[in-house]
Parts: structure tokens; sequence; C-alpha cells
């Protein structure tokens, strides 16, 4: 159970305070928390260096112990997001998923509500909601009401509207329904003049990629994201062309696990807006004869100690990246012509010790070095096999001084890449049928397969 | 307000502009004073909605001052005047502030007191969520003077009919038991028990469990009587409940059920005890025997164990001669994994398990699990089978949820799984299988997930050794995480190809630029280079070989390692201490096998050790490093190589070092050494050596630390014992430093320094340096030199890394239940941390679990299963009845001889088939007494199965109870029909079944003259038996009534959408149908009564179990009617692939209508544990009545009807096509006049009935053209599309 909820901004400052069973917790937790996150701010300076993560801060354990405060030990667990810590602040034994779940939960509800990215500012601009939020979504330190659909039956989504109506003196006594259905992830009724579902396959390829390019670790997440306005209670039937490329799964609470167990069907009643219907990785084999489509060869060079003058050292970066033609990606019908990268990106963390770079080459795309982060970001956007890029870039450093246990980080790039309309595992949705209404939806299936944390080893 | 002439650009500009003044930010900065605030409460009027907009300023401004952290209790009186103010949003904002004060002072509890009356008014409104809202607000003021109204308030709204409110009731309990005295308490337990009881909302059982769990968490015996609704529910319940309950039920499984042998001794966990790399301390034979080291421990220093403190070497009891245990690999569980060592059959050395052949055991190639030579042990189908009824339940409700998209749950459920299931490969599996899933999540529930792999993974690494790549470190893991991974991944290097991954791994991990993770990773290897041995040891004979290599590549990476990264003097100390690890490892046996090693890794291993320790005590004296090792010429290349080295280790590592070096130095002894090693330095140059290295030491000595003193001390010792002749110069620096030693401050390098000089002067070598050895006792015994040489250089066991089998830490009793706040930080956090009780002796019985026949009257009596049950059952398969699931899971366990199922049913299905009579036999009986006895004899035939409760229905029937089949409720009813059906179905087919007519008979009323004027219905018993006779329960083919009396297959189900089960199903009339809904209870004549014949079929390969029909709970629309009564067809038992089965289902509606699709029923046809929702509509062709009509008053009634009332199509007919069949297929009409010479007659007349208005239908169809007449307009073309749709 969660004492106290706590939101802190990026720079340690409180933002939401609440407390759940009728005892204050003081703020000195929060303080303790944020001594220790800040001894370890990263030095990325909080800017996502490597992946869409953001990493404010870098060893501060979920889940620690506060002891000697005025009720004896207390204990904090704690997520970051959007550059926000969330602290749960819990008096016993909890199960810590359950609340880092929660907190999670509460940080996409933010979202859902305030839009990408829920940061300090819409947070500080949505405070009462938030706070409205927090009530509906805890009762004495449970998790009461977590479903977005049944929340914004209950507490109306800020719109420009109604931000125009309290700046004024009119304030809309209207009322959301707060009807509580008895599928708590559904509102009830839902009508839409125009009745569609889209349906997006998603494969992320997670890897790691020696410099020479060999494949060392590989794995396929797939989820599937759906977009659903349809009205009434429609109950809908996913079908497979081969389901047994599946090799483990889990799915929204909508759906009937058992109908997937026996048929490899997924047989849900959708909740209204976006959601996640299900997540899946595929099976090994798939995984392991995995080819990725994009290939980059890093070469890293420290110039030499003796060569230098001083501790300051001269180190040059060279990058070669491209497009394979031999990708086991798997396309869909309606895809023609040559494999297109969309998005394709890599990103070259420095070494700490860097001072600045120079003479900066690529032959396409464009680079930009990120002077506080130390990340050279290199964008090549839209590229087929027929085009070769490379990059020089040369940087000057620091070198680390003997006995000061600082080494030159290896660098790993990262790569972000998508490319639409293909599909690592070849999944693809065979039917996709609604019962219970009588109307006929509009339905869009597609599949995309993207980067995930797609990382290519220098050393 | 905005000028529409703008361009919307600039409209959207502005918009912005002015909505970032407009959002709730404007309250962080300070630009409103708070006197405006109190005066602006002050003046504003609660019930004036006007002044909303003052009210939401204000409240928002004091919540950003709470959230700032200021004070703002003084504002009190003014908002608890605001309680009552008409704007939610506002009133929220006040309730939140209310919360946060009442309890601030005297003042604000006196003040609080006035707004109560406004809750109470809350609890009493007509929206269920304002209702929930006053509770939760009343229920978290802490004011002692309120406690007697809140808890009125919970006990009302535990009564609520909205299950969310009592859903906030359950909540409210915890939060007032904190303030109860014990009668109060005792009032809040039993409000919870009734919750948990009656209820069957899955909302209220989530909040009641979690109520359990803070109020009584060790009274689980309070939930016997709600563990199996809480099981079957599981599925339903909320992600939060769910986590909380299956914690719950855990310990309720384990004080309940008696532990089963599979949980020890599962498939999976007999794999994983032979598999997993252990040490033991017991002496026992050991089978393998390739090992034996039977090396007296001696208390000499360990050296270097400050910082490894996992190696156990430490915890070894001294003197206790211990082997290390070496067991011999198995297969895992996925056979693609494993190579070639399946042929070895090993014999598991445990003290309770007989010889285990152990083959290949898979889960997913059943084609091998067939071939391989299992011995029935492994057989894992029958592993759950001992386990009791409910035991196995729990598990299996529980399994499903491994696929929760919340991480928490599956945790949750591995935990259950792991602490109170049987260790079956496949459980096993499938707990790997999501674990590794659920670490993919975002970084902090990847820890907490990660630490408990880490667990699991020492005990049972088979289950994520397939996984080995999903736990590579990646260059974006926080620190917490990479440690964690590199725990797993050295505990799953079990497989030669593993070993190599990882080795691989670690190769780039050592160089990490945290020290702390290069670190653990150095010792990693260390670890990997000594399980390399056990595991090639337990392949073959030949495998020590490899192994020896693999440690010689480990040496030789750190021995590289050790140079390039000379500027991290961590990491080179760390690589020194590792690399002395496996020098003594590899030297443990090498008198058995001596160690090949052509590269000479080992010597230069050891030179570079020497040559940073000489550096490192030269630096520590301040000494230029050139004095050292000047003797001869490598050591003078060395010499100006140790410029360049550059790097004083840290204290651990000296203390290593000075140890091998030790060991190296003293090789020209007979005690075992090192004795390749230095080979190439003469007796002299060694001696050399020997002299500048105890030099360097004795002048270091006051400087050094601890661990190096004491290693000083033993290197001293050595010496003196083993070149004791001559030497003097050196003799008299080693009792130097012994004396040293003895006037350290440290107490235990004085010790150590004191016993050894006492030793060594016993054997009277001690000569130069006395001082402080004068007050040792004479030793009467004069030690032999070679006794003590002996005890002071005799080889020790090799440090090991490994964890010790039934080692504290690792097995249950001594930790945490993985994935608890106690395990991640170490120690009780509270007492809330409850410990799972030891298993029970027996398992409980399972009546206990059972509930009274009159506990469930009166549950259904409650209004709470009025609203609360039709919701809960959404998706959920077994949420019947408990005497529903367990003739299922009896059915289920056999295949085919269904009849047996339900005769071996348990009492409770016994009962409710008794039961099931009742309402049939209850019945209006106006028979003849000969036919009410032969009814009697009938039924008691009937419910032989049911043992003496047939005694009892029938001595009710006699009774004739009033009751009839209505009162009771139509899902009751249905499921009687079923209980009822599946006994005369099972009971051989047709003849039993009629049983049931005669009492339905009786309800035929003359007046029925619904098919043919000849057969008007005779109220004779003759008539009635011969319906009877007439009417098999299943129509066969042939049947031409069947055929006549019903319209064409519609199809319900198609097979692609329910796993290859088709339904079918065509409406019934004229006398077909009024038979099948005599028999089905339902009133003949009504018109809005349908009867479906249903026709399943299995197109698929397997075979469809317990295929039954459920009503759907329906919300009342505005234009859709209802059923008012559902009769399903009884449930099929059994259906094989590519046979079918025929069933009625009979639907009387609310009313009936003569629009087009307005009748509705929504059905889910349910099969095995999957299931189908499905619409029943009947069109308005198939409600059509019969009826009569001369040709003469057809020509008549069509030719009045004109306009609106007729509509006509111009069609083209071909005369082969039997359109009389197609049009009376596709509604119910009668033909009129001669009908049976279409074409050559060329007109064909149709007339029904409508159901509702009883206006006739007119059709007449030419050759050329369709004519449909009839009074009701809109029927008109509802029929033309009908006919329109038969004739394409």
């Amino acid at each position: 159970m969660i004492q106290s909820l706590f939101i802190l901004s990026p720079t340690g400052e409180v933002l939401i305070e609440r407390h759940f069973r009728g005892v204050v917790t003081s703020r000195s937790v929060c303080d303790t928390f944020w001594d220790r996150a800040s001894e370890s701010i990263n030095h990325h300076g909080g800017v996502s260096a490597i992946s869409d993560h953001e990493e404010l801060y870098d060893s501060v354990p979920p889940v620690m112990e506060v002891p000697g405060s005025d009720q004896g030990t207390l204990y904090v667990i704690s997520c970051l997001r959007d550059g926000l810590s969330y602290l749960a602040v819990c008096p016993a034994e909890v199960s810590p998923l359950l609340i880092l779940e929660f907190l999670h939960r509460v940080a996409d509800i933010f979202v859902d509500y305030f839009g990408f990215p829920a940061d300090e500012s819409a947070i500080k601009d949505n405070f009462s909601t938030v706070y409205q939020l927090l009530e509906e979504m805890v009762d004495y330190g449970w998790p009461l009401t977590t479903e977005p659909n049944a929340l914004k039956a209950m507490i109306r989504p800020p719109t420009v509207m109604s931000k125009l109506l309290q700046s004024t003196t009119v304030v809309s006594d209207e009322l959301p329904s707060g009807t509580v259905s008895n599928m708590p992830w559904r509102t009830a009724d839902v009508s839409y003049s125009q009745n569609e579902i889209y349906v997006d396959i998603v494969e992320e390829v997670d890897a790691i990629v020696d410099a020479s390019g060999a494949v060392i670790s590989s794995d396929v997440s797939g989820s599937i994201q759906c977009q659903c306005q349809l009205s009434g209670v429609p109950d809908l039937l996913l079908t497979f062309k081969d389901p047994t490329i599946i090799d483990d799964w889990s799915f929204h609470p909508c759906v009937r696990y058992s109908r997937y167990e026996e048929d490899s069907v997924v047989s849900f009643v959708p909740p209204d807006g976006n959601f996640e219907l299900m997540s899946y990785r595929i099976v090994p084999e798939k995984v392991r004869s995995l080819n990725p489509p994009v290939f980059c060869h890093p070469k890293w060079n420290y110039g030499d100690r003796s060569t230098t003058s001083g501790d300051m050292r001269t180190g040059r970066v060279t990058l070669h990246a491209g497009v394979t033609t031999l990708s086991s990606l798997v396309f869909s019908p309606s895809h023609k012509g040559p494999v297109v990268v969309e998005d394709f990106c890599v990103n070259i963390p420095f070494p700490r010790q860097t001072r600045s770079t120079s003479n900066l080459r690529v032959d396409f795309g464009t680079a930009v070095y990120n002077e506080a982060a130390k990340v050279l970001r290199w964008n090549l956007g839209k590229m087929d096999a027929s085009k070769k890029a490379s990059l020089t870039c040369s940087f000057s450093f620091v070198s680390p001084k003997v006995g000061e246990e600082e080494a030159l980080d290896p660098p790993h790039l990262s790569l972000n890449w998508k490319i639409p309309l293909a599909s690592v595992s070849g999944l693809t949705v065979s039917g996709l049928s609604v019962t219970r209404e009588s109307y006929h939806p509009y339905k869009g299936v597609r599949n995309i397969a993207k980067s995930g944390i797609f990382q290519v080893r220098c050393s | 307000m905005w000028n529409a002439a703008d361009p919307a650009t600039v409209l959207h500009q502005q918009l912005a502009s002015a909505l970032s003044t407009m959002g709730d930010a404007q309250y962080w900065e300070e630009s409103i004073s708070p006197a405006t605030i109190q005066q602006s409460l002050l003046e504003a009027d609660p019930s004036n909605p006007h002044h909303t907009s003052t009210y939401l300023r204000a409240m928002k401004w004091l919540l950003a001052s709470i959230s700032k952290g200021r004070n703002v209790s003084d504002f009190y009186p003014h908002v608890v005047k605001c309680v009552g103010v008409v704007n939610l949003e506002v009133r929220k904002m006040v309730y939140m502030y209310l919360v946060q004060y009442a309890d601030y002072d005297t003042t604000t509890r006196e003040l609080s007191l006035l707004s109560i009356n406004s809750f109470q008014r809350g609890l009493a409104d007509a929206e269920q969520w304002i209702r929930a809202l006053a509770l939760r607000v009343l229920t978290s003021i802490r004011i002692p003077d309120i406690l007697q109204i809140q808890i009125l308030g919970v006990q009302k709204c535990a009564a609520d009919r909205s299950p969310y409110v009592r859903k906030c009731a359950a909540n409210a309990l915890s939060k007032l038991a904190p303030r109860c005295d014990e009668l109060q308490f005792s009032l809040l337990l039993e409000l919870m028990q009734q919750l948990l009881e009656d209820d069957s909302n899955t909302m209220v059982l989530t909040s009641a469990l979690i109520a359990f769990s803070e109020l009584c968490p060790d009274q689980l015996h309070l939930l016997h009587k709600c563990f199996h609704k809480i099981c079957h529910l599981l599925t339903d319940f909320d992600e939060w409940g769910q986590v909380v309950t299956i914690d719950l039920l855990a310990r309720y499984c384990r004080q309940f059920f008696k532990q089963p042998v599979a949980w020890k001794e599962g498939t999976a966990e007999r794999i994983d005890r032979q598999r997993r790399v252990r040490r033991t301390l017991i002496t026992e034979k050991n089978n393998t025997g390739t090992e034996q080291h039977t090396a007296a421990a001696i208390p000499v220093p360990t050296p270097s164990l400050a910082e490894t403190s996992a190696a156990a070497g430490v915890s070894l009891p001294p003197r206790v001669p211990h082997k290390i245990k070496r067991r011999v690999v198995k297969k895992g569980f996925y056979s693609d994994e494993e190579d070639e060592s399946t042929e070895e059959e090993v014999y598991a050395q445990d003290t309770n398990g007989p010889a285990l052949p152990i083959s290949k055991a898979f889960r997913e190639n059943p084609v091998s699990a067939v071939t391989a030579t299992a011995s029935p042990t492994v057989l894992e189908d029958h592993e759950d089978s001992e386990l009791a009824p409910d035991h196995r339940l729990l598990l299996q409700s529980a399994l499903p949820l491994l696929k929760s998209r919340n991480a928490g749950v599956v945790l949750a459920v591995c935990s259950l799984q792991y602490y109170c299931g049987v260790s079956s490969i496949k459980v096993r599996a499938a707990m790997g299988k999501a674990l590794v899933r659920i670490h993919r999540d975002r970084r902090e529930i990847q820890y907490v997930v990660l630490t408990s792999i880490r667990t699991l993974a020492k005990e049972c690494p088979s289950a994520f050794a397939p996984f080995l790549h999903d736990f590579l470190v990646k260059a974006m893991d926080p620190p917490f995480t990479r440690l964690i991974k590199l725990d797993i991944l050295s505990s799953l290097a079990l497989e030669p190809s593993a070993i190599q991954l990882v080795l691989k791994e670690l190769g780039s991990y050592v160089r990490h630029g945290d020290r702390r993770f290069a670190c653990a990773a150095i010792q990693a290897v260390g670890k990997i280079a000594e399980m390399a041995r056990i595991v090639h040891d337990r392949r073959d004979a030949m495998g020590r070989d490899e192994a020896n290599t693999i440690a010689l590549n480990c040496l030789h990476g750190l021995l590289t390692l050790s140079q390039t990264v000379d500027h991290r003097p961590a990491l080179v100390g760390e690589s020194i201490i590792v690399m002395q690890c496996i020098l003594q490892l590899m030297r443990s046996d090498s008198h058995v096998q001596p160690v090949k090693d052509p590269n000479y890794v080992q010597d230069r291993a050891v030179h570079r050790i020497l040559l940073l320790l000489v550096y490192t005590l030269s630096k520590k004296r301040d000494e230029p490093a050139i004095d050292a090792g000047s003797e001869d010429e490598d050591e003078d290349a060395d010499a100006s190589k140790l410029q360049s080295v550059g790097v004083s280790l840290p204290a651990p590592a000296v203390a290593s070092a000075l140890w091998v070096i030790g060991e190296c130095l003293l090789s020209n002894q007979q005690s075992v050494s090192f004795s390749p090693i230095f080979g190439k330095y003469s007796i002299e140059e060694r001696a050399e050596l020997r002299h500048e290295l105890l030099r360097l030491v004795a002048k270091a000595f006051p400087l050094l630390h601890d661990c190096e003193k004491e290693q000083s001390i033993h290197f001293a010792t050595r010496l003196l014992l083993t070149e004791s002749d001559g030497i003097t110069e050196e003799e008299k620096i080693c009792e130097q430093i012994l004396s040293l030693g003895r006037l350290d401050v440290n107490p235990d390098v004085r010790d150590q320094a004191r016993m050894f000089s006492g030793m060594i002067h016993a054997g009277g070598s001690l000569k130069h340096d006395l001082d402080g050895i004068e007050g040792l006792p004479l030793i009467h015994r004069k030690l032999e030199k070679e006794q003590m040489l002996k005890m002071f250089t005799h080889a020790r066991p090799p440090v090991s890394f490994l964890p010790v089998e039934g080692d504290m830490t690792t097995s249950e009793s001594g930790a945490f239940r993985f994935g608890t706040l106690s395990s991640m930080v170490g120690h009780k956090a509270r007492n809330a941390y409850v410990e799972l009780p030891p298993w029970a002796a027996e398992n409980s019985p399972s009546s206990l679990r059972e509930r009274d026949p009159n506990d469930k009257k009166s549950t259904t009596s409650l209004p709470n299963e009025k609203f609360g049950a039709p919701n809960s059952q959404f998706y959920n398969d077994g949420d019947d009845s408990d005497s529903d699931d367990s003739s299922s899971s009896s059915s289920s366990s056999d295949d085919d001889s269904s009849s047996s199922s339900s005769s071996s049913s348990d009492d409770s299905s016994q009962q409710s088939s008794s039961r099931v009579l009742l309402p049939m036999s209850s019945g209006k009986i106006t028979q003849p007494s000969v036919q009410n006895n032969t009814q009697q004899e009938k039924l008691k035939l009937l419910s032989l199965n049911g043992g003496d409760a047939s005694d009892d229905s029938s001595s009710s029937s006699d009774d004739s109870s009033s009751s009839s089949s209505e009162s009771s409720s139509n899902g009751e009813q249905g499921r009687l029909h079923d209980q009822f059906d599946l006994i005369s179905m099972n009971t051989g087919g047709q003849p039993h079944a009629d049983a049931l007519i005669p009492m339905h008979i009786t309800e035929v009323s003359p007046n029925n003259n619904y098919f043919g004027v000849a057969n008007v219905s005779l109220p004779s018993v003759a008539d009635d038996l011969k319906g009877l006779v007439l009417s098999p329960p299943v129509a066969g083919p042939t049947d031409q009534n069947w055929e006549r009396d019903s319209g064409a297959w519609i199809q319900l189900v198609r097979p692609e959408h329910a796993g290859g089960l088709s339904v079918q199903g065509r409406y019934l009339r004229g006398f077909t149908k009024s038979q099948q809904v005599q028999k089905l209870g339902l009133t003949v004549d009504k018109p809005s009564v349908v009867c479906l014949q249903l026709r399943f079929e299995n197109r698929n390969q397997g075979v469809f179990r317990r295929i039954r029909l459920l009503q759907r709970s329906q919300p009342g629309g505005s234009s859709i009617i209802r059923p008012r009564l559902f009769v399903p067809p009884p449930e099929i038992n059994l259906l094989e692939a590519g046979k079918q089965a025929i069933g009625i289902l009979g639907i009387d509606f609310m009313e009936t209508s003569d629009r087009d699709g307005s009748m509705q029923a929504k059905v889910d046809i349910k099969y095995g544990s999957g299931g189908i929702p499905v619409e029943i509509k009947p069109s308005i062709g198939d409600l059509l009545l019969p009826c009569q009509r001369s040709l003469s008053e057809f020509d008549t009634a069509m030719a009045r009807l004109q306009g609106f009332q007729r509509v006509e199509l111009s069609v083209q007919l071909d005369a082969s096509v039997p359109i009389k069949d197609r049009i009376l297929g596709a509604a119910s009409l009668t033909v009129v006049g001669p009908g049976s010479d279409w074409p050559s007659n060329g007109v064909l007349r149709f007339v029904g009935s409508l159901p509702a208005s009883g206006d006739p239908v007119y059709i007449l169809i030419t050759t050329s053209k369709v004519t449909v007449c009839c009074d009701h307009a809109l029927v008109v073309s509802n029929i033309m599309n009908i006919i329109k749709r038969a004739l394409q």
C-alpha cells in the first residue's frame, strides 16, 4: 500500500504531494531520495543519449530504504518518467512490482490526459486534474480505478474549450456520465458516426551487433496496437495466418485468455480509443536467423598517448552505415520496390572526457553534435540499399589519469530505423470480424518493423 | 470573443498564447495573495452557481499551496463551508483539502463536524459514484467523534446496489479498522466476511480481499467458504487485486494443504538438482569420482577474501575435510539447446532420490519425448494428480495469469507456483518464459524482475538457460541491473556453449567504465573457470583438458587485462586476485593430471604478479623501484618495465600476490608447488628474488594493511621453516617481520604472529628476535619440523566462487520470498511481511470449502446478486456454481464414458440434479393417477444417479408446490435443464427425455389450432401419448415433420471463428414447434415463443467438450425486445471430430412485435473453456403465424390492399426452381389453394398472420411478378425483402 505519493520535477522540486492513509509523510524523504539521485546525474545531462528512455540519473535503485524518519524506516519505490520522478512511499511490505506497475500506470494516464510528454510543465498546467485523478486512482493507498476509459467517464480530460471556459467566468456544470460499466476498460454508450478500427503489428528488434557487424544477440518483441472507434459493445475476433510464430504472449485484460489457448484467436471487446491489444515474443528459431536490415561499422581511434601534449589527446571516429540487401524481413504483399529504411538515425555518444569535436564530415544525411550531452546524432532519413553513407569526426579529450578509476567508456552506438509494411516474423492477420453489432466498420491492418534497442558495440 | 474573419492560423496562434496563460500553471506563481483568496471565499455563496469560478480559483490556489509545501490550514473555516458547493469539480477539491487538514488541530476537528451532514446527503445520492465519493471522503476523515457515523455509512454502502459503491465500502473497512475498538472491529470483520462470501462481483471481491490482507492476514480459515469462488473468478479480478489475492492464497495453500511430493521431486527439480553447480559440505562417496579433494583446511589466513565475500571458502569450518561434489550434466528443458550428451544415465546421489535415469525431458518437442526412453517417473502428466483437488484448482486457475500484461501479477503467479506448486517441467518452463518476457519492461520493473530471476536461476537454471542471450548486458542498462544480469549470466553457464558465450561477453565487460561492474565481471571470470571444470568433468573423462584450456584462456585474458588497464588499480587488483584463484585451481590437482600449458601462461601470470607486487611494495616505502630485482638480466629488463607498470595494487591484491609468490619461491621443497613455474630460474636466482622480496616486505611492514600483514607473517613463517639452513640474513628478516607482527596494533595480526612464532620457537628455530616471546610457556613435546611444514605449506583447497548446497541464503527457509519488498531490502519490511507457513501435515477436508445450500439461498436473495452477478460473469467460463465445476472437472478427466462422469460426480452435483427435478415435476399435474404413477416411476429411474435425493424429489413432487419454473431465475432454470438433460442423454438417447413430456403435455390447451384443421388437439391421454412417441429429442434426418415444419438453416457460428465448431440453427414451426415448446416447458400458443433447432458440427480434428449455451445479460434498450425465458438445449458433453449433434433452444420473448428484427436474444455458445457470442434475431418471416384463408377470401383481400399496403416486384422466375420450398424455407407461411401444380398453373399464393397484430400477410407469386400485401405498411417491404432473398 502506498502511504504517500510525490512527483518531483527534474530539479528535485516537489510538484505533487498526496497522502492516502491519513499519515503525512515528511518531505525529508524526498530530500533523501534526491540526494541519492543527484549523486548520479547522468553525464549526458539527462538528454536521451542512447535510447528513447530519458536517463536523468543513473543509479538510484527503484526500491530504496529511507531509515530514520519520524515513522521509522520507510521504503521509497520510484520510477522515472519524462524527467519526473514518481515516488511512492510505503510503510511496510508490499509487492514492489505492484507499486511500480501502478506508478507507470499513473504516468501513462497523465500522458493520456495531457499528451506526450507529461513533463513538468504539463503537470503544473493541469495540477488540479492531476489531484482529481489521483483521488480516483487510489483509495487508502490501494489502486482503485486505473482504466483510462473508466476514468474519463468520471474526470473529463482538459480540452482547449474547457480551459477557455474556465478563463472566463463561465464554468460548465455539465458532468461526465460517471457510469461504471461492467467492463471497466470500456466506456458505456460509445457512439461514432464512422466506425473504424486500425491494427498495427509493430515488431521491435533489439540487437547487439559487434563492430564487424556480427549479431551477438537479438530479440524480437512484437505488439499489436489498436486504434478503435467502434460504437456500442462490439465483440471482435482477430485471427492470425500463422499463430505458431508466436512463442509467448500477454494480453490486455479485455482479451479472453482461454480462447487464445485453445484456438489461437484473439477474442475481445475492445476498449475505446488507443490501446495495446497484446504483446508477444516470436519463436527463437526466427530470432536466431535474424539478419538486420541495416549495418553500421564504427572505427574508433584514440590517438597515441605518447604523441600528445599534456593530458589532451585527439581521437577520430569513422563510421560506415547503410542498408543491407540480405535482410531477413518479410514484406507485406502490398509492398513494392526496393527496401527503404525510414527514420534511419545513428546516435554516437562520445566519452565523457571529450572536450570538443572538429572536422565533422558526412556524405549522406545530416549530423549534429550536442555539446551538452556529448552525443553526435547522425540523421540519415530515408535510405535504400543503393546508397552508402560514411561519417568522420575528430574529437579531443582529456586522457584519464592513472589511478583515477576512470576509463574511456567504450562507446556503444545505437541505431534507430523503421521499415513500414515489413515484419520480422512474418506474422499477419488473416481476419478481423465484428460480432454483436450490426455495422460494418472500416478495418485497417498493417505491419511495421522497427528498431528497439539496437546497439553496436565498438570494443 | 474571436474575430471570425481571422485566418485560422492567426486564431491558432492567439489561442495558443491565450491558453498558455490560462492553464493551472498560474497558481504556481506567487501572483495571488492569500488575502484575496480568503476574501473571495468569504464573499462567495456556495449555493450560487455563478460563484463557481471564484471557488474554483480559490481551491486551485489552495491545492497549489499544498503542493508547494505551504501550510494552509488557516483557511479551514472558510473551506469547510463549501462542502455543499454545487459544482462537482470544486467539491472534489474541497474534499481533498478537508481530508488533508481535518485532523490538523482541535479547531479543524470541531469544524469538520459541520461537514458531516453534507457527506450523509451524498451517501443517499442517486448517482452511484457520488455515493462512492461521499463514502470515501467520509471514511478518510480521521476524527474520533464520527467513527460511529462512519461505520454506519460503511454498513449501508456494503449493501448498496452498485458494485462500485460496495467496492468503496470494502476499501473503507481497512481505513476504519486502525481506529476501532474490539467490538467495532468485529463488526467490520463481519461486514468483510459478508462481502467475501455473498458478493460475487469481482470489483467488490478484490477490495474485500485487500481489506482481508489488512485486517486479519492471519485468519486464513475465513477464506474457506469463498475459496472456490475466488479461484473461479481470479482471472476476472483487476490486476492489483490479483497480486494481493494470489499472495493470500499462497499462504492459504500452505496452511491447509499438505506438501505435494512433486513439489520437491518434480521432473524439473530433479533435472535442476543435477544440473546446478554447487559445493556440498557433506562428506560422502562421490560416484563420478574424478575429484577427490581431502584437503585439511588449516586456519591460515585466507588471502584476498575481503572483497570476494561471495567466495564461500571462508565459511568452511576448519578441519572438516570436504569434497566438491560434482554431478553430471543433464538435459535441459529445450531439446534444441543442448547437445549430444543424452545417452548418459546418471544416478542422483541424493538421500531420498531413487536411482533416476533421466533422459531427454522435453516440453516443446513431443516427437522426441515419445522416443526418449523415459521412465515412468519422468512422465509429468501425473505430477499434479496427487494434489488435493482444491489445491490443483488454485494452481490451475492462477496459471493463465502468467500471460497478464501486468508484471506484478506474473511475478505473483510465479511465486505461487514456485512455493506452492509442483516442480514439473511444464510449469517451470512456463514460468521461465513469462519472467523473461516481463523483464523486458521498463527499467524499474526490470530491476525487480531480474532480482527475482537471479534467485530462481540459482535454483532452477534450466528454466532460464534457453534465454541466456536475453541477459546480455546492454549499454543502456543502469548500474543496478547490470550487476544482476552478470550474476544471472554466470549462474547459467552450465553448458560448454553457454560458457563460451558468457566468457566472450565477460571479455567486453571487464573493461567497462563502471568500476564495480568491471570488478564483478573479473570475479565472474574466476567463477566461470571453476564451473567449466565441473561442467566438463560431468560430460566426459577427457573434459578436464578442455576445462584447463578454458582456465588458461581466462588466465591469459586477465593477464592481458592487468597490462592494459594499468591506470585502473582496482581492476588490476581484482584481476590479480582472480588470477591467484585460477592458478590455485589448476594447481590443486596437477599432480593427478598435469595441466598442459604450452604457452607458459601460468609462468607469465606469476611473473606479472611478481612485478606488480614488487612495484607496489617499493612504492609503499617511497623507494625507487629500480632497487627491486636488479640482480639478473631478466630482472633488469623487467626493472625498466617496472617504471611503466605504474600501478599500485590495492591491499587485498597485494596479499593475494604475496601468497602466490611465496608459493612459487618455496618450490624447491617437496611440498606441492608450482614446480614448472619459475623453472627457468636457478635455485640461486630464486634465492636472490626471495631475499629481495623479503627485504621489501620487512621495510614496508608498518605501512601495510592488515590483510597484507597477515600474509607477510605467513610468508615469513614458511620461509623460516623451509629455508632455515644457514642463510642467517634471511632468517633475521623473517624473525623481524614476526616480531613486528607480535607488536602490531591489530589484535588479529598480533595473535597470528604470536601463535606462529610460538610454534616455530617450540620447534627451536627462532634464534634472533625473541621480543615478546619469552612469556610463552615451555612446550614439552618438541614439534617436528616436518609436521610444521605440513601444517603451513600444505595445499589448501582453491577458493571457490560457487554457492554452497543447502546454504541458508539461497534456500527457502532462510530467505525472503522472491519478489517481495523484504527480499529487495534484505530485512523484514515492518511486520507486514508474513512468512509462508509450513505445509500442513494433512490436506484439510474439502468439505470445509463447500458452501451449505442454505447459505446459497440467502445469497441469491441479496440485492447484490441481482446487480453483481450478471456483470461479473463477463468472460468467465467457469463461474457457475461449484457443483457445475466439479462435474466438469470430473467429466473432462475421462474421455468418452460420459455416463460415468455424471454418476461419479460428487455430492454437490447430486444435490443440484435432484433440484433439477423439482420445478419440472411441480407443474400443474392434472393427470389421472395412473399416469402420475408411471411418471413417478420414471422419475425414480432418472434420478437413480442421484441416489437418495430421488426420494426427496418425488415426494416433493407429490406436494405439488405451486412454485413453478417461473419462480426460479432464468439462469438457474437453464442450468437445471442442463443437468437434467445431461442425465437423459447420457443414459442412452431418446426414451428418457420423454419422461418429461407428461408433465407438460397437460398444459396444451384445446383451443390451440395451430396446425391444420384436422389436427385440432384433443385433450385425451392417447393423443398426448401420440405426441410423445412422435417427438424424439434428436431429429433424424428422415423425419418428414421436421423438414416440413422448419425454416432454412442459418449459420450461427462459423467454424473458422470457433476453432472448427459450426453451429447452425433453424426455426421450428407448426406442430413440431409446439411439441418441442411443450417439452421445454414454455407456453405453446404464445406468438412470442420461438423455437430453434440447433445443429452442432465438429469440423475440426480434435474433440469439443461441454458445448453449452448461456444467455448473456442484455441491457434494456429501448427498441430491443429481450427474452423473458431462455431454455437452452442440454449441454453436449463431447463432440468428436466430424460428428454432429442436435439440440432444441426455446426462447420466450418479453413480447412480440411486427417489426423486423426487434426481438433479440444474446447468447454465448461455450465449448471447453472457449466461447463465442451469438445473436438470435428471428426475422419477421420466421415469426409469422399460420392462418387459413380460402382462395376467394385471398383474392378479395388482395384486391382490397392497394397503395402503401402493396408492394410489387417484377421477376423472371425459372420454372425449374422449387419456388414453393424456398419461400416456405424463408418464412413461416401457409399455401392457399392448390400449390402443388406450380408452375403449370402459374400462380402461388401464401398467407400468414403477423405475430403481434394478427394482420394477415398475403403473397402472390406468378412467373413474372411477386406481390405482397398487408395492412401493415412497414411489414410489406420487410416481407418482400425476405421473399426476394429467398428467390435469388
